[in-house]
């Protein structure tokens, strides 16, 4: 078991998610710049596995709430 | 007029010594003190906050200076039209003499150090080595130092609370949607808000009745109305709630004034010990939502390069991760967050308040990593991640000296639309203490 805070290593969708980085930005970004991405991704998707723990059903839905954009009235309103 | 000169020069004069301000707004603010003067002589008093300096955050727009939001790629943006919260504030009469120093994009790319913004570290008055707290650095230092009565921040998570605690001054984070962000910089369209800075919790209600309200321009404004309390009058006896785990991990300091203000809100309250945070990941969730929120908000800055621009090492690196969160999984947040707030709800439906120390340590220095500093007092139960997700209010009040002479504080937290409990409950406790009285050494 890790110790309180500490992150592990970067695993499969870590890494994946890492190379999306590179492909979008990598010409800025050293090794050891992705590697510290890497590491950041891997904390968000733990983060992800502790919400994965709540149950959600169908109809749980996010959130927010989407109001249609409704025509100006016209001249002839 | 001559209000409004008093707080410019201690702007000017000890503004650069806290890295306080921005923009000093001297020509524009004795232009309305000189307007509302005369006003006065009319007869004409647009209420309490009339005539009254004040400073906002560098996130809100004003018309004709710079709104730099902290961070050097944005140190020159001109931005057209006042944020409806300025609108407001010279609405009801006040005179906005600064834009105020703060957290680089309101700390939403994962800082670490106090040195973390253009302008250089915010730094608390009661002590230049240590920090400000942040990202509303300036609106804290700048009320603490007395270089403004009042001012404006935000939070999205912590950046009303960490200044108010550190610079030992009051603030109110309010509802979610209480005050319309119509203007200012977004770094999570869901989690921000605006709130007062002040000397104390009477003076954050007068200022957020002048803000609050529905504004067509942001639609996920409230459109109850909000009316301050008024001095003196406990309208009943009120229920202060602490959760378990409250005094475990906090500084020894930290502890005693919390249990010292306990005793002095037994004097207005009941005291309900041994509450229960219902079990759920709110500081994941709201961790995601913000990440991914920022990461479209601020996608230009990666577009272009110009994040590389920003002032704090890890804030050049810090928002590549949310660029790839996954859709399902910021939707899997904004999901969890409906039985967060109604769990939350319930909780809160029991008192008028949760009391908890605001942070379990004194200002912490100015060259510490915030990820090292003070090990030992992580803080037990922290309510901070749960009311911010589900977007109630808190109130932030000096309830003390502590360690190297550094404030301490009290935060309330209450239900949805619970803020005039909480600032009654609050002058409740500055009525029968004077640490809002006190002043940093030298000031």
């Amino acid at each position: 078991m890790l110790p309180p805070g500490a992150v592990e290593d970067p695993g499969a969708l870590a890494k994946a998610l890492t190379e999306v980085i590179r492909a979008q930005y990598g010409s800025r970004l050293s090794p050891k710049d992705l590697s510290t991405v890497a590491q950041q991704i891997q904390k968000g998707l733990e983060r992800v596995d502790q919400l994965k723990k709540v149950n959600l059903a169908n109809d749980d839905e996010p959130d927010f709430v989407f109001t249609p954009s409704r025509p100006r009235p016209g001249p002839h309103d | 007029m001559e209000l409004a000169r008093h707080f410019l020069d201690r702007l000017e004069r000890l503004g650069p010594t806290y890295n306080a301000v921005v923009t000093v707004m001297r020509e524009s603010a004795i232009a309305e003190a000189r307007g509302r003067d005369r006003e006065l002589a009319a007869g004409r008093a647009r209420g309490p906050l009339h005539g009254i300096p004040c400073g906002v955050k560098d996130l809100l727009a004003t018309d004709g200076a710079p709104t730099t939001w902290g961070a050097a790629p944005y140190r020159d943006q001109m931005l057209k039209g006042d944020a409806t919260t300025v609108r407001l504030l010279r609405s009801a009469g006040a005179v906005l003499c600064a834009k105020l120093a703060m957290v680089e994009l309101a700390g939403g790319m994962g800082y670490n150090q106090a040195f973390a913004s253009f302008t250089g570290p915010g730094k608390t008055p009661w002590d230049p080595s240590r920090w400000s707290g942040g990202s509303s650095s300036g609106p804290g230092s700048a009320v603490g130092a007395g270089l403004v009565p009042f001012a404006i921040g935000s939070e999205t998570w912590g950046s009303i609370q960490y200044p108010a605690a550190f610079c030992g001054v009051s603030g109110l984070r309010p509802t979610y949607g209480r005050v319309s962000r119509h203007g200012a910089m977004a770094l999570s369209w869901t989690m921000d808000k605006l709130g007062p800075l002040a000397r104390t919790a009477e003076d954050c209600g007068l200022v957020l009745e002048a803000i609050a309200g529905p504004d067509p321009q942001d639609p996920t404004t409230i459109t109850q109305r909000f009316a301050a309390p008024r001095r003196g009058r406990l309208r009943r006896r009120y229920r202060v709630g602490i959760l378990r785990g409250t005094r475990e991990k906090v500084q020894p300091e930290v502890l005693r004034n919390f249990e010292a203000s306990i005793s002095v809100l037994r004097q207005v309250a009941d005291v309900v010990e041994d509450l229960q945070l219902p079990d759920l990941p709110y500081d994941a969730a709201a961790s995601i939502i913000i990440d991914a929120e920022a990461a479209s908000a601020f996608e230009p800055l990666f577009e272009t390069g110009r994040i590389t621009e920003l002032t704090a090492p890890e804030d050049r690196l810090g928002g590549y991760a949310g660029q790839v969160v996954l859709a399902k999984d910021y939707l899997r947040a904004l999901r969890v967050r409906r039985p967060a707030a109604v769990g939350l709800a319930k909780l809160l439906s029991q008192v008028d308040a949760i009391a908890a120390p605001s942070l379990p340590t004194i200002a912490w220095p100015l060259d510490a990593s915030f990820d090292k500093v003070y090990p030992n007092y992580p803080g037990g139960t922290n309510i901070s991640g749960a009311a911010n997700l589900c977007g109630v209010p808190g109130l932030f009040l000096m309830n003390g000296i502590g360690e190297a002479g550094l404030p301490t504080s009290l935060q309330l937290t209450g239900g949805a639309l619970g803020e005039a409990a909480l600032l009654a409950i609050g002058m409740a406790y500055q009525e029968r203490t004077n640490f809002h009285r006190l002043r940093p050494p030298g000031l």
